[in-house]
């Protein structure tokens, strides 16, 4: 029920800052009578009304109704997921997605794709073993030849072009 | 007679009919393909159509229209990640058949159901092109934006228990889908300094965050669990006759939803095969199943998608209405050689269109075809280990997202959707309601305001315009209703729970 009165309560403050923001947006004469702020407001005002409705619903309904016939609210079979080391391991996922875009524009879309790879099987098989080391190489080089060379996508090139002509340089 | 002999020449002329296989093949890979949208695949393929005939640059379009629109359910039924908006509905049982090793059966219900929507809009199309298309011409903003709320409410009240909560992430979606321009303006909005915004959320970014990137997230867990060795369904598995005689509800449901969305222009394929999947629930005998693995609830909604990608057709190729993105692209090629959609199309050139209905029957029938050869290897795709699949998901991602826009900014975005996505699943809010009200926020806003320019913002617009009050009477109906069985179910509990005293 807590975690029900926390989230209805964050919407409502989520509702306040959203008007605050709306309230910013400068007038414009071609705006109409409505204005650019006018559904942005009416959102907040609606956000906000259902939000206390819900806050309101949490505190009435104290317990889960447990009568024959109507089951427990909202129970799914996503709940194993969302416990403290379920966070944690969607974190780590988040991380190394991170550091993929962090890493994209140098390393390039071939390099950074291999460490995507790399990161992630080692994640799931929880540990580094030549298959997977296997798989992220020719794994990137497939990613490559699809988006690159057939669908002619243009991917970052990172640092690559500049390091080889400067080695051209000072080799020619 | 000589428009049937069009359609014969169409059906037998080797262009044609390479040009529907090809163009059937790529829309099935690209719709398959997360990131890779129908939109995508259609516009990378518009620049090679320049020099093609028009009878068969339509039909290549046409083909990869449809293809996608079937190509889009495989990752939404085999990693929950719908590649087009109009899969998302199929995500719901599709995916809840997958886990529970029936993704073979699924998949053979979403290939049959696709195939028969597919003939059915074609036949629709054929039918209907000159003389329905009236419908779309009585649309009007007040209808546009009343159109768009009942989407919004149809699928906030899926989630019967919760309406209150499908109805806040509805809210959320349309407040995301007020960042960047306003539609009337062009005022800025919400951008916060970044310029990538100024276009908005782009909609392929917000599916893939809530669907993919928080599927993923949420998926994390699994590395704890030892991989489950059993090899699920590898074998495609078609529906029996019998089977299909028995859902033959949800079809027609589809049908209908499908046939109603493809003649509205704006309509699409999402809000029918969300439509289409509340009502065959709604009409259901077990409805309790959908959610958990319904069989009517991956039938119908892939029937609405193929009844759209052809039924949408009508008001492009009798007005120059695209009723979807897709279809504009349509309208594009149609404009790249020289043809103007509307009455006169059927009279100056009758061959191409004649034709381009006959290459849709072929696209059709390689749909099947090519879906029965390529799917088993899919299948197979998702019984290979987790850390390759789930690497190479994340690979398929990241790279897609980036195809589109080109950007690196889009992939700090699709991971903060994604995080909003495991928010609202972790606090148990539906995410549906969230996903449609970002597809269908412009067209609420910019025919909302439309609307009000009429009247000098004056509300009464909306109940001055027939179509406009049947369509929010109908909004106001799916949010009540299932509000007052939740209060009906929630006194009798309790009188159960505290029966009265003598």
């Amino acid at each position: 029920m807590l975690t029900r009165i926390v989230t209805g309560l964050a919407l409502i403050v989520l509702s306040g800052l959203y008007w605050l923001q709306a309230d910013a947006i400068p007038q414009s004469p071609m705006s109409g009578s409505v204005g650019a702020d006018g559904l942005p407001k009416l959102l907040a005002l609606v956000l906000c009304g259902l939000s206390l409705i819900f806050v309101v619903q949490s505190i009435l309904v104290r317990q889960p109704l447990a009568a024959p016939g109507i089951p427990e609210d909202d129970q799914d079979e996503d709940d194993a997921a969302f416990t403290r080391r379920g966070h944690v391991l969607a974190g780590a996922l988040l991380a190394i997605s991170i550091v993929y875009s962090v890493i994209l524009p140098y390393a390039g879309y071939t390099v950074a794709m291999g460490f995507l790879l790399l990161a992630v099987g080692v994640f799931y098989h929880r540990r580094m073993s030549a298959g997977i080391a296997t798989f992220a190489i020719l794994g990137a080089v497939v990613f490559h030849l699809i988006f690159i060379t057939l669908l002619g996508v243009r991917m970052p090139e990172g640092i690559w072009p500049n390091v080889l002509a400067f080695l051209h340089a000072h080799t020619a | 007679m000589t428009n049937l002999y069009y359609i014969w020449e169409g059906l037998t002329s080797l262009p044609i009919l390479l040009a529907a296989m090809a163009g059937v093949l790529w829309g099935m890979c690209g719709g398959a393909l997360p990131g890779i949208s129908t939109a995508i695949a259609m516009s990378l393929v518009l620049p090679f159509t320049y020099g093609m005939d028009p009878s068969a640059a339509l039909v290549l379009l046409g083909a990869i229209y449809i293809g996608s629109e079937y190509g889009g359910s495989i990752p939404a039924i085999l990693i929950r990640t719908p590649a087009s908006g109009s899969s998302a509905a199929t995500v719901v049982d599709g995916y809840a058949m997958q886990r529970q090793g029936r993704g073979g059966e699924a998949l053979g219900l979403s290939l049959v159901g696709g195939t028969i929507g597919g003939f059915v809009g074609l036949l629709l199309l054929s039918l209907l092109t000159q003389q329905l298309s009236k419908v779309a011409l009585w649309f009007t903003p007040p209808a546009y934006f009343a159109l768009g709320i009942l989407g919004i409410s149809v699928i906030a009240s899926l989630s019967e228990r919760n309406v209150i909560r499908g109805l806040i992430a509805g809210v959320l979606g349309l407040m995301v889908a007020t960042i960047g321009t306003d539609p009337v303006s062009g005022v800025m909005r919400f951008t916060f300094g970044y310029p990538e915004l100024m276009g908005g959320v782009p909609v392929i970014i917000v599916m893939m965050g809530v669907f993919a990137v928080t599927e993923l997230m949420i998926q994390a867990r699994e590395r704890d669990y030892s991989e489950d060795v059993t090899e699920r369904s590898t074998r495609l598995k078609l529906p029996s006759l019998k089977k299909l005689w028995s859902l033959r509800v949800p079809q027609i449901i589809a049908i209908v939803f499908g046939t109603i969305e493809g003649l509205t222009p704006g309509g699409g394929g999402s809000i029918a095969a969300f439509m289409s999947y509340n009502e065959a629930k709604r009409w259901s005998k077990e409805p309790e199943k959908f959610g958990k693995g319904s069989e009517e609830g991956v039938i119908a909604p892939e029937t609405a998608n193929n009844v759209v990608a052809l039924t949408a057709l009508i008001p492009t190729l009798s007005f120059g209405i695209p009723g979807t993105a897709t279809a504009a692209i349509l309208l594009a090629a149609l404009l790249i050689h020289g043809l103007h959609p509307g009455p006169n199309l059927f009279t100056s050139h009758p061959e191409v269109v004649y034709q381009l209905f006959s290459g849709l029957f072929l696209a059709n029938l390689g749909m099947f075809v090519f879906g029965l050869i390529i799917l088993s290897p899919i299948i197979w795709l998702v019984n290979r280990p987790r850390a390759y699949l789930r690497a190479g998901i994340f690979g398929l991602i990241f790279s897609g997202i980036y195809s589109v826009n080109g950007s690196e900014f889009d992939l700090y975005l699709v991971m903060a959707i994604g995080v909003v996505g495991y928010l609202l699943r972790s606090l148990r809010f539906p995410f549906l309601p969230f996903v449609l009200a970002v597809v269908l926020g412009y067209m609420i806003e910019a025919n909302y305001r439309r609307s009000l320019l009429i009247t000098n913002g004056d509300h009464i617009v909306f109940l001055q315009n027939p179509i406009s009050v049947c369509l929010l009477a109908l909004s106001a109906l799916f949010i009540v209703l299932p509000l007052y069985r939740q209060f009906r179910q929630r006194r009798r509990s309790s009188q159960a729970a505290h029966p009265q005293q003598p």
